[in-house]
């Protein structure tokens, strides 16, 4: 009821009927995903959209992870990893970027935790790595592990007494939770003057806890503190020297002092810092941010000595090494051209806060972006003239370290970015899922192709073009009977400008902001999503014809069809997924009730209409009782042509 | 009958012979003018005259009343009244005369013949502030009275021109016949007047407004001269036994270099009337014994002059502690000066209780109070206030004290927030940063209020306003708040001062951290702070120094920072030292003690000076302050006050008793009774002092006055006794059920087989730090005895020495 509540006081008017299923395992998912939802929903032009995605699937099982609890998870060794969670029955394997590990049968089934084995290949670097559980026809939501290169690791409660902690090892992996209001002991066995590097690694895995690091001595007295370490996302890392000889605990707790099953840690004591770049350089590469970077090189905090760049590159790297450094690079060009640069910081770990500015030769400022941008930076900027420019990068504080790194994406002529609040899409048996992708152009106005690729198997997607004025696109997932009826596969959604640009991965950008720590997701740079087969639908929808040609001034009849499943009987409301103001100029598209098993729906080519070749993304709306299940007709591509041509033809 | 002129006279005559024949003991071996020479120019100049006796020595006394003073020549000037009038053009001497004795001053006549038109910004405006017109209870008011809105006490010269003269028609006056203006006639009560009599007819307020009235209530003509700043003559005095009155004057120091006496139309106040009262013309006349600031206001310029009134003592007999210096030495030359003998030395419990609690705000353990009773070190005392000073427990009570004027509190800071941000103030007062640097890094913190806890006061202070009055009230331990809306009533600060701290604090950008409940702090570049009532666009300002340009890149914060974390910065070192004076001795130098200003000065300058001066030696460390403070005789005196102390309040001759804070109390209570309190999301165990949060709904906190952290002033913390709390402690639930509680000492104690003696001396060690005294053990042993449930009487007996003034005050 909690969440229900929760719901109710943040939807600004938005009625959304729940169903009433307090019992239903799908019930939680339901829930989560309006949560997941909620702020999306505020947004009238994504209303219809999200909708597609509260589809309670009849057969659908979500498995929910709580914590991952690994064995010894290190770069060419053998692998174990015990998933904990809700609906784990029919888990069959753990899916990470580098490989699956398949499930080791239980003699009893349970629901709330299973258990992987396999091995991590040898060239995996340590680092924290995406997981998922994989169900026959269900996937988890993300989850974090850490891939370590510490000798081993332990998994226990620990103490939750000072005087008496338990004793681990100076070299070890700890694994554990937090309860509330209680920290957690360890004793470390120290010579004097040996140091000791701890890091506690929870929010970067999605832990609810807040870290913080306490070394006490025997009689508690506090020798060293962290909390918030710059660059790790709020958890802690915290260096040592042992004054002499003896056993010095290592506390860590809430910073609040809350706990709970979300409440776990990954503690590494020992070794050194655990490396960001081997996540960062996963996320850049899933980002489709593969090419190589010009690296900043000191002294170039003015325009004397700028961090020299070519023509060509498309990405730059650095550090603002100290408070207050500036660095400086050249930027060329040849002709004017339009200029994007985007920071990489926040999502890459760093704590950084960049401040860009471009300027000419002269020392003239085209363009600065601060504080009134996003967290991560953005310039776009029209170079007027060939010539060379100057690219200041600062922090918006002045402040610095070796935590405070960078990566900037260069790209001339505009920027096309495309993301998605889709992590996972369930593909009804015989019918189809949308996919709702956000659209942001700069710097340019151009249509987009926009698909998904890596499908698996028997799925087929038409590729969605996007005309200029259209902001969200909705690309449909067709499952034909030559698919498998129980698959997991990640797949990309893509965007490109022209057959021969490069495309362009989207990225995940969940809706939701954080309103407590406890929902708290730190952002990260990914892209990326899993399909999965999703059981029976409620109801699919087919269209006929599925590809159309119109003249401007004409107007067609699409009869679209539906197939139900059970009681779904209902009359089925089917309009544009788009919004008439994003369809193409001079096209409209009627609605129309589908009270049985088809209807016609007009859509209409105003003699206004430009020739050419656009897509149509329609939907239906069922509602019944308390429960409305939205679902889309595979893309239609219509053909606006030339009248005069047509005549010609004929 | 007689007329009521010569009852005036006779009265005076009166008045005049009993002057005398009091004073007859008043000898004047030396008379002295002021001010001693006197240049008077134009024919409506005059000078007040104030002639004192014996001005080097003890037995100084003021005679202006006394003297008979005349003009050696009264074709240039006469004297009437003890005032200096011009006739004509040239130099003469005026001699005073009293007991035989003689003095003379010069003065110089020019321009006798020229009467200069009123100046409104300088005569009418002080007029109407004189007379009360313009004060915030009438036409001063925001919405004025009757009708009539006056600027307050003239900080807005246009616009009271604009309304003298224009408003309704200008029915206010009557230019062709002034008698019969209403701005005459209301307060001269020939109509009605809501305010009552406000002017005589024929005194200088009074001619100042017809005279301006006569002369077609005319502005100022271009380039007249401003007034600059104003002086109080005698700026001190120490006045004994018979000497009961002192004139004094105020000069006016204008912009062309003139100075004039300015005495007739400055308004006076006495910081205290049961000292001292203060008349319109000018006479301070004792009241009772001790010191009194008078406060003179003329436009918008302040100057005070300290009094003091002395009365021989019985009994005095002045034992000067061995060696006196430091502290110990200006606080007890104040002493000896005001007759007032010091208390004794406080016992090693009263010592052990008091440092203990002022440090860590806690309790002595039993196993504490056992080792420094048993003690024989003669270094004892100044061992115990290092070893609490090194303690954990002085960073956790003395980060509360900061967390509470920084209003660290989760509606402000959000639930993580005030754990990151008191964590920090833990490790600032346990490293002893030293408090310049603290509060420069405060006042120029950025990023995110995560990775850098000082961020967070910009995050309690929302915008410019909020962080010039906190951090005026903070740091410079002045209350500016007045100086928004207007000049500053009773002080010298002016809504340009105001608005020009705002602008150093306008720039602060926040926006959503990414970590989860942060905030960013960052400085733009761009924004300017106007001052309302000018439209000016203001720069930096820093007080009593001026305005000073920033370059636009340059984080305007720093420059303030700069200036007021100085050396050299008037107010910062001072209030700072004032400030942990106050949290010790119970009262500060400065009282309270972030509400300096002229006209609340403080009780010892010397001592704050010195106090001052050790602060910024000692390298601004609190740590070195208070172990200076506490190793001084004048910490260690007792509370137990003697005759010629008792009503002392002001200047340190004993310790001020004071209850508790609502935290200690609550600590004391759970370490007497040995039953820990429970708050919500914290550890078993926690302190109070150590909550991060004010708790909600804690009943016993808040009926003792815990602060919710809404304001940067001291005096949220409520220190005022009530009703609520005699309930608490006498039939609430908090002393009660932890007293009750069987896992609680008591019944441990009882469990363990401990004889009643045993328990009783166990009570007394741990809430008092001492054993019981023979009659309070026979009282609690003859208690117990009488009555058939033991556990019971042993709980009558422990709630009784919890309820006991001992327990319940720092003494």
């Amino acid at each position: 009821m909690k969440f229900l509540d929760a719901f109710a006081m943040n939807s600004s008017g938005i009625s959304l009927e729940m169903p009433s299923l307090p019992n239903d395992p799908h019930s939680t998912k339901l829930l989560r995903a309006i949560m997941h939802y909620r702020h999306f929903l505020q947004s009238a032009a994504c209303c219809v959209l999200v909708l597609t995605s509260l589809v309670p699937n009849a057969s659908a099982q979500t498995p929910t992870i709580d914590q991952l609890l690994t064995s010894h998870l290190t770069p060419g060794g053998n692998a174990e990893v015990r998933a904990v969670g809700k609906d784990l029955k029919d888990v069959e394997r753990l899916w990470l970027p580098f490989t699956e590990l398949p499930i080791v049968p239980a003699e009893k089934p349970d629901e709330k935790q299973v258990r992987f084995q396999g091995t991590v290949p040898e060239s995996v670097q340590p680092g924290i790595y995406e997981a998922r559980v994989l169900t026959k026809r269900g996937i988890s939501a993300r989850h974090w592990l850490v891939v370590d290169n510490l000798p081993q690791t332990i998994t226990t409660a620990g103490s939750e007494a000072q005087p008496s902690p338990t004793v681990v090892p100076a070299d070890c992996i700890v694994q554990g939770q937090i309860n509330a209001r209680k920290p957690r002991f360890f004793g470390v066995e120290l010579k004097a003057q040996q140091t000791l590097q701890i890091e506690a690694v929870a929010r970067r895995l999605n832990s609810a806890l807040d870290p913080v690091l306490r070394i006490l001595q025997a009689d508690g007295k506090e020798l060293g503190f962290e909390d918030d370490t710059p660059g790790l996302a709020g958890d802690a890392w915290l260096q040592f020297t042992a004054p002499q000889d003896g056993i010095y605990t290592i506390e860590i707790r809430d910073v609040q002092y809350t706990g709970g099953s979300r409440h776990f840690f990954h503690l590494r004591i020992g070794g050194s810092k655990l490396p960001a770049s081997a996540t960062q350089n996963v996320a850049l590469a899933a980002a489709g941010i593969t090419s190589p970077a010009v690296m900043e090189t000191e002294p170039n905090n003015d325009t004397s000595q700028p961090t020299a760049t070519e023509t060509t590159s498309q990405r730059l790297s650095g550090a603002i090494q100290q408070p207050g450094d500036i660095d400086i690079f050249a930027i060329h060009t040849q002709a004017p051209a339009h200029l994007c640069i985007t920071a990489l910081t926040r999502r890459l770990g760093s704590p950084a806060d960049l401040v860009l500015q471009l300027s000419d030769e002269a020392g003239k400022t085209l363009q600065s972006a601060d504080e009134a941008g996003s967290y991560d930076a953005q310039l776009a900027v029209a170079v007027p003239a060939a010539g060379t420019y100057f690219l200041t990068v600062k922090e918006l504080s002045s402040l610095g370290g070796p935590a405070f790194t960078y990566d900037l994406q260069l790209q001339w002529g505009g920027r096309t970015e495309v993301s998605t609040t889709v992590d996972t899409v369930a593909i009804p048996d015989a019918g189809a899922a949308s996919i709702a992708v956000a659209v942001n152009r700069i710097g340019h106005s151009d249509p987009l192709e926009v698909w998904a690729s890596d499908l698996p198997p028997g799925v087929v997607s038409t590729p969605v073009i996007v005309v200029p004025n259209q902001k969200t696109a909705f690309v449909t997932l067709l499952k034909t009977d030559q698919a498998s009826s129980t698959f997991q596969k990640p797949i990309q959604l893509l965007a490109r400008r022209s057959a021969d640009a490069p495309a362009v991965p989207a990225v995940y950008q969940p809706a939701v902001k954080p309103v407590t720590d406890a929902a708290y997701e730190i952002p990260r740079l990914s892209a990326g999503m899993f399909a999965y087969g999703g059981g029976a639908a409620e109801f699919s929808l087919t269209a006929t014809p599925d590809a159309l040609s119109i003249k401007p001034g004409e107007e067609i009849q699409l009869t679209i069809s539906a197939t139900r499943t059970g009681e779904w009987t209902q009359v089925i409301e089917m309009a544009s997924a788009v919004p008439a103001a994003e369809l193409p100029t001079g096209l409209t598209v009627g609605t129309a009730k589908l009270e049985k098993d088809s209807v016609q729906i007009p859509v209409k080519a105003a003699a206004s209409a430009v020739p050419g070749r656009y897509s149509l993304s329609l939907q239906g709306t069922l509602k019944k009782d308390k429960t409305t299940i939205v679902r889309p007709v595979p893309t239609l591509i219509i053909e606006v042509t030339d009248v005069e041509k047509t005549v010609a033809g004929d | 009958m007689k007329s009521p002129i010569n009852r005036l006279l006779s009265a005076w005559i009166l008045f005049a012979a009993v002057g005398l024949t009091a004073r007859a003991d008043q000898t004047a071996s030396e008379l002295q003018i002021t001010p001693p020479e006197i240049r008077l120019i134009g024919s409506t100049s005059s000078q007040q005259l104030v002639i004192t006796a014996n001005p080097a020595s003890d037995g100084v006394f003021d005679a202006s009343d006394q003297a008979s003073v005349e003009s050696a020549d009264t074709t240039v000037a006469v004297v009437r009244s003890g005032i200096v009038y011009p006739v004509g053009d040239g130099t003469t001497t005026i001699t005073a005369t009293l007991n035989g004795q003689t003095t003379t001053a010069q003065v110089t006549v020019a321009d006798s013949a020229t009467k200069p038109p009123v100046i409104f910004h300088t005569e009418v405006l002080a007029a109407l502030t004189k007379a009360g017109c313009n004060m915030g209870a009438c036409h001063g008011s925001p919405s004025g009275k009757g009708g009539f809105r006056l600027s307050l006490r003239g900080y807005d010269p246009e616009l009271d021109l604009l309304t003298l003269r224009g408003e309704f028609f200008n029915r206010r006056s009557n230019v062709l016949n002034p008698d019969e203006s209403l701005l005459l006639r209301k307060p001269l009560m020939e109509v009605a007047h809501g305010g009552g009599k406000r002017l005589q007819t024929g005194e200088p307020t009074w001619s100042v407004l017809r005279d301006w009235i006569t002369e077609g209530m005319r502005t100022a003509p271009e380039g007249t001269a401003t007034l600059e700043r104003i002086k109080i003559l005698p700026e001190q005095r120490t006045l004994r036994n018979s000497a009961t009155r002192q004139q004094i004057i105020v000069q006016g120091f204008f912009s062309d270099g003139s100075v004039r006496d300015v005495t007739a139309l400055t308004a006076f106040d006495s910081s205290d009337e049961a000292i001292a009262s203060v008349s319109d013309n000018a006479v301070v006349r004792r009241e009772g014994r001790g010191e009194a600031t008078i406060l003179a206001r003329y436009l918008d310029r302040m100057s005070t002059a300290q009094i003091t009134f002395l009365t021989d003592r019985e009994n005095y007999d002045w034992q000067p502690p061995a060696d006196a210096q430091g502290i110990d030495l200006q606080v007890f030359n104040k002493l000896h000066q005001l007759q007032i003998q010091p208390s004794e030395l406080c016992s090693d419990s009263d010592f052990l209780r008091r440092a203990t609690l002022d440090l860590t705000g806690r309790l002595p353990t039993t196993q504490e109070a056992i080792e420094f009773s048993g003690s024989t070190s003669e270094s004892r005392r100044s061992e115990l206030i290092d070893r609490l000073l090194s303690s954990e427990d002085y960073a956790r009570f003395w980060s509360l004290k900061w967390a509470d004027l920084l209003r660290c509190n989760s509606r402000r800071l959000t639930s993580s927030g005030v754990h990151k941000f008191r964590r920090w103030l833990f490790d600032v007062v346990r490293n002893d940063k030293p408090l310049n640097e603290f509060a420069h890094e405060l006042l120029t913190a950025q990023g995110s209020t995560h990775h850098n806890p000082a961020a967070n006061y910009w995050r309690a202070s929302r915008d410019e306003i909020d962080a010039t009055e906190t951090t005026a009230q903070l740091f410079l331990g002045i209350r500016i708040q007045c100086a928004k809306c207007h000049n500053h009533p009773f002080e010298k600060w002016t809504q340009d001062d105001y608005y020009g701290i705002a602008a150093a604090f306008h720039r602060v950008g926040r926006k959503p951290g990414w970590l989860a409940n942060s905030e960013h702090i960052f400085v733009k570049h761009t924004g300017e702070v106007k001052q309302p009532r000018t439209g000016e666009t203001m720069k930096v300002r820093l007080l009593l120094q001026g305005s000073v340009d920033v370059p636009a890149e340059q984080d305007r914060r720093t420059v303030f920072a700069d200036w007021l974390t100085a050396d050299s910065n008037p107010f910062f070192a001072r209030s700072l030292a004032n400030r942990i004076w106050g949290h010790v001795m119970g009262r500060g130098v400065v009282e309270p003690v972030d509400d300096f200003r002229d006209s609340n000065p403080p009780s010892n300058p010397e001592l704050l000076d010195f106090l001052t001066q050790e602060f910024i030696a000692g390298g601004y460390s609190a740590k070195h302050l208070l172990r200076t403070i506490m190793n001084s005789h004048t910490y260690q005196l007792s509370s137990e006050r003697n005759d010629l102390n008792s009503d002392d309040e002001a200047y340190f001759s004993h310790a001020t008793t004071r209850m508790l804070t609502a935290e200690q109390l609550l600590d004391a209570i759970c370490d007497v009774t040995g039953v820990p309190e429970s708050y919500a999301g914290m550890p078993a165990g926690t302190k109070a002092i150590d909550l991060v949060n004010p708790p909600e709904g804690h009943k016993f906190l808040q009926v003792f006055g815990q602060p919710q952290r809404e304001m940067a002033c001291e005096c949220e913390r409520s220190s005022d006794s009530n009703l609520s709390q005699a309930l608490q402690l006498i039939n609430g639930p908090v002393v009660h059920d932890k007293i009750r509680s069987k896992d609680g000492r008591l019944h441990r104690w009882i469990a363990e087989g401990k004889t009643d003696s045993e328990i009783v001396g166990l009570l007394y060690l741990t809430a008092l730090s001492r054993a019981p005294m023979p009659v309070e053990l026979q009282t609690a042993e003859q208690h117990i005895a009488a009555q058939p449930d033991r556990a019971g009487a042993l709980e009558d007996v422990a709630w009784a020495v919890i309820n006991s003034k001992e327990f319940l005050f720092q003494h």
